[in-house]
């Protein structure tokens, strides 16, 4: 776990990061246009590791203000939805980051928060834009944001074994 | 990148104030035709502020808004296209909808700028992770596609450790 002294300063790092990762992902062309691969998230899985709960959300904060002034969605239902599935996301995956890594990976995790964050957005979507029929489209919805989770996770496990950048934050800064 | 011709005449702060009124008369009448021409006056605004407009994605969102508005029909049927009855309680719901959330992305794509400052605490992290993705992104050259894991802790470890010598 990282001093306390320099959590601020790897938070908004995170953050940061979190931002290049979402003009990365705004280069891949998007099947629906509310459709989203999740690179930010990436982030967010060093973050479990690296901070504690409070800094995680705060980076969902930083990550999700940040987001929506690049992309000026910041006074619209596009970020109060991203606000929720984001945030109930964090307090998901944070909780079963806590469960022994024997019963559940980060690739489990990353799912399972990727899973959580999009049922909560799909319910806010039907509730306020698109009605029941919405339900329709669930499960390939649901579908993406699981395959694109696995893969976000996979990279995330391969890259935490792998970091220079890791390894030096969880020694004394 | 586009004029901002809305930008020459007002700040962040002043334009992010006048949006949010904008945003509440636009939210205040629920009637279908002037949310529509306020959304139309937003697209505007929106050029005017050199915004990159994404036509077909507006165009789909209030199609699929609708088309799943009228699978669950409601009031007087209009006329049916095959098995699907158009109602118009279901269609103007579902229009209503979606030049709703359109209208409201677009007067949002207006008001707020990079340069808004957020004040307080918040607003003083919000500058450093400005400050932090500036420098990830200046150095995205040196990512390489057959060594991304490597590349990325590198580019990682420099900025976070030069960053802590500034």
């Amino acid at each position: 776990m990282v001093k306390s002294t320099d959590k601020l300063k790897l938070t908004s790092f995170l953050g940061g990061l979190c931002l290049f990762l979402s003009a990365i992902e705004y280069l891949f062309p998007r099947p629906v246009p509310f459709m989203r691969l999740g690179l930010a998230n990436l982030p967010v899985l060093f973050a479990l590791k690296l901070l504690p709960f409070p800094y995680v959300l705060l980076l969902i904060l930083l990550k999700i203000t940040g987001q929506g002034l690049i992309s000026g969605t910041l006074a619209s239902y596009v970020f109060l939805f991203s606000a929720a599935g984001s945030f109930t996301s964090a307090v998901v995956m944070y909780s079963v980051y806590r469960i022994p890594a024997k019963f559940i990976s980060l690739i489990g995790v990353s799912v399972l928060g990727a899973l959580t964050g999009n049922i909560i957005q799909l319910i806010l979507s039907v509730k306020f834009i698109f009605g029941d029929s919405a339900w329709v489209i669930a499960s390939l919805f649901l579908t993406i944001g699981t395959v694109s989770s696995f893969l976000i996770g996979l990279f995330a496990v391969r890259f935490m074994k792998r970091s220079q950048w890791i390894s030096s934050l969880e020694g004394p800064l | 990148m586009k004029n901002d011709y809305i930008g020459r005449f007002f700040s962040p702060g002043k334009r992010f104030f006048i949006g949010m009124l904008l945003m509440l008369v636009f939210l205040l009448l629920e009637s279908l035709t002037f949310r529509a021409v306020m959304t139309g006056f937003f697209l505007v605004l929106a050029v005017l502020a050199g915004k990159k407009i994404l036509w077909k994605n507006y165009i789909l969102l209030i199609f699929f808004i609708t088309f799943f508005n009228l699978l669950s029909p409601w009031g007087e049927v209009l006329f049916s296209l095959g098995p699907l009855d158009i109602t118009k309680g279901a269609l103007i719901s579902g229009l209503l909808k979606g030049t709703t959330f359109t209208g409201l992305i677009l007067i949002s794509l207006t008001s707020i700028k990079k340069g808004l400052i957020i004040p307080g605490k918040l607003g003083g992290l919000i500058g450093k992770v400005f400050f932090y993705f500036e420098r990830i992104f200046e150095q995205k050259h040196r990512l390489k596609r057959h060594d991304l894991i490597g590349t990325l802790d590198e580019i990682l470890m420099d900025t976070f450790y030069e960053s802590e010598q500034d």
